[in-house]
């Protein structure tokens, strides 16, 4: 079993985020910040750096899980195009609030990890795309870019070495699906965020027909503490396909929601009620939602199983997924179909419009679910919503579709009574509110 | 070369062309919509997904290239449900105006509809309308029609070299559009209606003169023109209803001018190739 | 009006002349050596437009056809440009908003912890519907998806702030500060 202290968690990899004024590069500094980076680009090969992420089994953080120094490795060697390190800060997605501490409260070791991606990949140009409703993030990054250049950490022959890397700060303006690699891209480039067909994929093809390597905040700024205490150091957490800490974000109908770090491969029952502090008072749990709203949720039975451990997976054993590791929690006065009706509506407001089933199907679903939701929905309509999903799931361009679709399978396999109970009383189940 | 097989079917094709064209080569039918061979795929319409062995998704015909030893299933159920999954998706908003809709008969997404759309309409919600816009007194937009191809947007940027025309708002708002009130000002401006699969863009000078199927179709040029377009004249009763481009198998031979398409209607002006 | 639209859309360079009669919007000096910075920090200048939009929404508030244009001529790139961005992105203002812009999220955390409510509880003490500004121009409020502080919901943005963990009271004070003219830092 996984060593961890449910009852006080304390941050391991992420431990600068409690600490007051770790925004300014000077206390930075003073606990050893940017020396990595220094060393690292001093003394190690840029092969090496790639191989010593790909031992620590770093998976990207943003949802996918792809593990990093591979995706790294796919950057074309010999390719006379300059390369780029995008970081993705554009996080939107429903219980997700995670990267949002690392920027307001941690910067530089992003900057780090950045410095140290950009070395391995051969960028001398990296981005940070930060979505447009962190105005208050992005003064703190945009601070943090700033004193790092003052301070030589970014620019000509950073950290006293001969390698050069400008770093910039781009606001996005409001659109969730600017989180996908490829749309983001787009978006960086001053279009509309369309996400691109693949292949080309972006470590070939991407900003500005370049290789461009996009990562998540959270995955770049473990990069600085994997390289300085190596692959084993961060091997110590976690387990063997799932190396390394996680943060999670917890949301909901829950004691103590908040931003936790663990070890993966903790019990998430144990996590929901020690660490969280369990339901509200006098309530239950009925679902969770483990990885942001793109993930099927799962009942309060399979979240509490032995084999549910906070980990890729052990989600999946439970036919969820680990997702981006935003924790949303229903207790026994959600209503489904409420929450399943906001999520879609959530949907079909952010599908960028660009291929038919994304389109045309989330705006569809959504009409769906809120009229069965306000008492106007027909009995045959629970297997059209289900059947409309399994039509978008996997036909579209990216993600979206995908995310759009599982919530809508997930809820009534898990709770169809509730949907027949909609369309033949024409309101909530008992017990249960219109939130 | 690269051997593929296709539908059970060995075929040697050149390596790196798509699935798409490795399947057209032996005569497959793979349907497509926002697909043109003028532009690089687009793979917005989603309706040319065929089955690789070994890749868990569908992927799009038009984009992926083949490699050696590749196993392809263009016909299968899994793919004959998404073709039909695609095409209920794009109808449930488009009109029911077929009747009244100049397209009518070389309409790609009526053909479809007959091959793979179902019989009865699933979707009971209030459909989907965009305010009328004027394009000019050339080419009529009816975007309540639109499938959301892009066609047009690619050629006006690349072929006629304006770019006035883009995707507007998004999610299923998303409307083809044209900067406030502009027009396509190019020479060129009429191909926007021959590339348009559906009734979307039409030509406004033919609008309710007379059904496609009563038209005889003629090639012909049209000496005085300084660009030699190679049209295709729509006579009906002795007179010319529409000038069209050359279209062979959807795709138009060459772009004519707007001189040509909007401004010729005597049969003395034009030299037929019978 | 009509010959005033028609001698700005024909050329720039012309517009000097009727400079006292028709007031062509432009930005801050500043701002376009900011503009211009910017477009080298990118291979292609096409990618100075969102850091654009941003300068110009905080300049002129919102977009409208005379502002979209001039922002496609400052950057060199076509109007249909600038309208296909403004229309993609939800934070672009196309019609004039409240001095005070509440962007209230109605994503799944924060409705569970009332978002509805705070939602109806702003529109009756400001007594505006959604989307729709109040007669004095200070405030106005829309509905907006996930802002990304899920652990604090109920969240609202006001312009570029978060105040998170809303309830009445705390609606109440934000409310009387801003009318006093004072921006809380948090609730």
């Amino acid at each position: 079993m996984i060593d961890f202290d449910y009852k006080n968690p304390e941050k391991i990899v992420f431990k600068n985020i409690d600490i007051p004024g770790m925004r300014y590069v000077a206390n930075y500094r003073k606990k050893g910040g940017y020396e990595t980076a220094r060393t690292v680009i001093a003394e190690w090969k840029p092969d090496d750096v790639i191989e010593e992420v790909k031992k620590s089994g770093l998976r990207g953080r943003g949802g996918a899980g792809f593990l990093t120094g591979l995706k790294w490795s796919f950057i074309p060697k010999d390719s006379p195009l300059p390369k780029y390190l995008i970081c993705n800060a554009d996080e939107s997605e429903p219980g997700t609030f995670k990267d949002r501490e690392i920027l307001r409260f941690d910067p530089h070791s992003l900057i780090e990890g950045m410095i140290i991606g950009a070395y391995a990949i051969g960028a001398h140009q990296g981005y940070i795309y930060i979505r447009g409703e962190f105005a208050q993030e992005a003064n703190v990054v945009n601070d943090a870019i700033e004193e790092a250049y003052k301070e030589g950490v970014l620019g000509k022959s950073i950290l006293k070495t001969n390698w050069d890397f400008d770093l910039h700060l781009y606001r996005g303006a409001g659109a969730y699906i600017c989180g996908e690699e490829t749309a983001l891209i787009e978006s960086l480039e001053g279009k509309r965020g369309h996400p691109r067909n693949k292949p080309p994929f972006p470590a070939v093809q991407g900003f500005n027909q370049s290789p461009t390597i996009v990562n998540n905040v959270e995955t770049l700024a473990a990069v600085p503490y994997i390289l300085k205490y190596g692959a084993q150091g961060y091997r110590k957490y976690g387990t063997e396909k799932s190396a390394g800490t996680k943060l999670f974000s917890v949301c909901g109908l829950i004691k103590k929601p908040g931003v936790y770090e663990v070890p993966m491969g903790i019990s998430f029952k144990r996590f929901l009620y020690e660490t969280c502090g369990g339901p509200l008072e006098g309530r239950e749990f009925k679902a969770i939602i483990p990885g942001g709203s793109s993930v099927p949720l799962i009942t309060r039975e399979m979240a509490e199983s032995e084999e549910c451990t906070m980990d890729y997976e052990g989600f999946q054993k439970v036919g969820t997924m680990l997702g981006s590791g935003g924790v949303i929690v229903y207790d026994n006065s959600v209503c489904i179909v409420r929450a399943l009706e906001i999520l879609s509506r959530f949907y079909a407001h952010e599908s960028c419009g660009q291929c038919t089933p994304c389109r045309e199907g989330t705006g569809w679903l959504y009409k769906v679910l809120h009229r069965i939701e306000n008492g106007l929905g027909h009995p045959d309509e629970i297997d059209l919503i289900v059947d409309i999903a399994n039509n978008i799931d996997g036909e579209t361009i990216c993600p979206l579709g995908d995310a759009a679709a599982w919530p809508v399978q997930s809820a009534v396999k898990n709770f169809r009574s509730e949907f027949e109970y909609h369309i033949t009383h024409h309101t909530c189940l008992p017990g249960t509110a219109k939130y | 070369m690269a051997k593929v097989v296709i539908d059970g079917q060995q075929v040697e094709v050149r390596e790196g062309i798509t699935i798409l064209w490795a399947a057209r080569q032996i005569g497959k039918y793979i349907p497509t919509f926002c697909y043109y061979p003028w532009f690089p795929p687009q793979g917005n319409c989603r309706i040319c997904q065929v089955e690789v062995k070994g890749i868990p998704k569908l992927q799009i015909a038009c984009n992926i290239p083949v490699r050696d030893g590749m196993e392809i299933f263009t016909e299968n159920e899994r793919v004959i449900r998404a073709r039909r999954a695609v095409m209920e998706f794009l109808l449930i908003h488009h009109p029911l105006d077929c009747p009244i809709c100049d397209q009518s008969s070389e309409c790609d997404l009526q053909d479809l509809a007959f091959r793979h759309g179902m019989a009865v309409g699933r979707y009971r919600e209030a459909k989907r309308t965009f305010p009328k816009v004027d394009y000019g007194d050339k080419i009529a937009r009816e975007m309540n029609r639109c499938i959301h191809c892009r066609r047009c947007i690619k050629l006006a940027e690349d072929y006629m070299g304006v770019e006035v025309i883009g995707a507007l708002e998004r999610g299923d708002k998303t409307e083809i559009g044209a900067y406030i009130d502009a027009i396509i000002d190019s020479e060129w401006s009429g191909n926007v209606i021959d590339i348009c699969p559906v009734g979307a863009l039409t030509d406004k000078k033919f609008r309710f003169s007379s059904r496609v199927w009563d038209l005889d179709q003629v090639n012909a040029y049209r000496p005085d023109c300084p660009h030699q377009c190679k049209v295709r004249l729509g006579i009906h009763r002795g007179k010319i209803q529409r000038v069209t481009a050359r279209i062979y198998n959807g795709v138009m031979e060459s772009m004519i001018c707007d001189d040509c398409r909007f401004n010729h209607y005597n049969l003395e002006d034009w030299v037929l190739e019978v | 009006m009509q010959w005033l639209v028609s001698v700005h859309l024909m050329s720039l360079q012309v517009s000097w002349i009727v400079e006292d009669k028709f007031v062509k919007k432009s930005f801050q000096p500043e701002t376009l050596q900011k503009i211009e910075r910017e477009k080298q920090k990118y291979p292609d200048k096409l990618s100075a437009l969102l850091p654009t939009l941003w300068w110009a929404q905080a300049e002129f508030e919102y977009f409208d056809t005379e502002t979209m244009d001039y922002i496609a001529e400052v950057l060199g790139i076509s109007k249909i440009r600038v309208y296909e961005a403004v229309t993609f992105y939800t934070m672009f203002h196309r019609k004039p908003v409240g001095k005070y812009h509440f962007q209230v999220c109605h994503n799944i955390a924060c409705s569970l912890l009332g978002a509805e409510h705070i939602i109806q509880y702003l529109q009756k003490k400001l007594k505006i519907e959604l989307d729709e500004v109040s007669k004095d121009g200070l405030f106005s409020i829309t509905r907006v998806e996930c802002l990304g502080s899920c652990g604090t919901a109920p969240v609202l943005q006001m312009n570029d702030r978060y105040y998170e963990n809303l309830n009445e009271s705390k609606i109440d004070f934000l409310i009387e500060e801003l009318i006093a003219g004072r921006i809380p830092e948090t609730l």
